[in-house]
């Protein structure tokens, strides 16, 4: 198998509606953020709109991988076996699987990375900033590819970005402002942290895989929660008024 | 030190300003209820005008109506006031 990570057999399809549930929430509050960012044009907006689509486009290349892995591979394989025994060339397939399995681990970095970008809370585009923005892209486009046989070393890395998410939203946000609503993004960002660190060892134990997916699906319900809160709390003073 | 209101801002009070007062109000007490001085008023009005935010009884009192759009532009900004809070933007 060529997965983006190896699951047990009798977790197949459940890892895919996860992230597939994951993927639909992602896009649901990155679509809703960029909607906000049209009428109120701040950089916030469109980093977190463009970090959530990133992130929610990484999901969607991983299920096509899975979906491919899980359930096409046997027959395509045995394709390039036929093809091989009539000197057709295979390597395609593993090549477009590869750019795939790039384009998933580089664009979930780079969405993690404008998180930590917005929640560092640089006031303006400045040269300084857009210098470190081209030096991270560079740097998490070297993580992915010099990691791509090494999956523990990709995860750490997002493990970290998202520590680093998780500690700056705490100081700036939940420390002030007590509000049970803003402490479930805190915990949202915490459990999806959580699931990254437990992906570090899904391929020496795939229990670490299955509990993983379940955590990240945690952490994203609970983002959705967040956003519903959003919807609901406004809703309510629209009808006091 | 207090934010510096964005040009969305003050759209959104002169609106609320409008809602608060029952959907009609006077250009006067639009500009104090707003903080804008007579010339940044006017500006702002063209623009709410055009956008279709709002309407202008021209008659002896004279008066600023708030439209339907306009409505909903407002708790569309409320909306996104509540987003703003709750993902720290």
């Amino acid at each position: 198998m060529i997965g983006t990570l190896i699951s047990p057999k009798w977790f197949y399809g459940k890892d895919i509606l996860i992230d597939f549930i994951s993927f639909f929430v992602l896009i649901l509050v990155g679509v809703f953020t960029f909607k906000y960012y049209k009428i109120r044009k701040g950089r916030n907006y469109l980093f977190l709109s463009l970090s959530f689509l990133s992130i929610a486009v990484s999901f969607l290349i991983k299920i096509i991988l899975n979906i491919f892995s899980y359930y096409i591979e046997d027959s395509v394989m045995a394709g390039i076996l036929s093809s091989s025994l009539t000197g057709h060339s295979t390597g395609n397939i593993t090549t477009i699987f590869a750019f795939g399995l790039f384009a998933h681990r580089l664009l979930l970095l780079n969405g993690f990375y404008l998180l930590y970008i917005i929640y560092q809370k640089c006031s303006t585009i400045n040269f300084d900033l857009k210098l470190r923005f081209v030096l991270m892209i560079y740097l998490l486009t070297l993580v992915t590819i010099f990691t791509h046989n090494i999956p523990q070393v990709f995860y750490l890395t997002s493990m970290l970005i998202l520590v680093l998410v998780t500690a700056l939203y705490w100081r700036q946000c939940c420390q002030k402002n007590k509000k049970a609503r803003k402490n479930i993004l805190f915990y949202s960002f915490s459990v999806i942290t959580l699931s990254q660190a437990l992906f570090i060892f899904a391929n020496l134990n795939p229990y670490a895989y299955v509990s993983g997916e379940i955590i990240q699906l945690i952490g994203y319900v609970l983002l959705l929660i967040t956003f519903i809160n959003v919807l609901f709390e406004h809703g309510k003073k629209k009808n006091k008024n | 030190m207090v934010r510096k209101r964005t040009r969305i801002d003050i759209i959104g009070d002169m609106l609320k300003s409008i809602m608060d007062k029952g959907g009609c109000i006077k250009p006067t007490h639009l500009m104090y209820k707003s903080n804008l001085s007579h010339q940044q008023m006017k500006g702002y009005l063209e623009e709410l005008v055009e956008k279709k935010f709002i309407r202008i009884r021209r008659a002896s009192n004279e008066a600023i109506i708030i439209t339907d759009k306009g409505r909903s532009f407002v708790n569309k900004l409320g909306e996104i006031k509540e987003f703003e809070k709750a993902f720290g933007l």
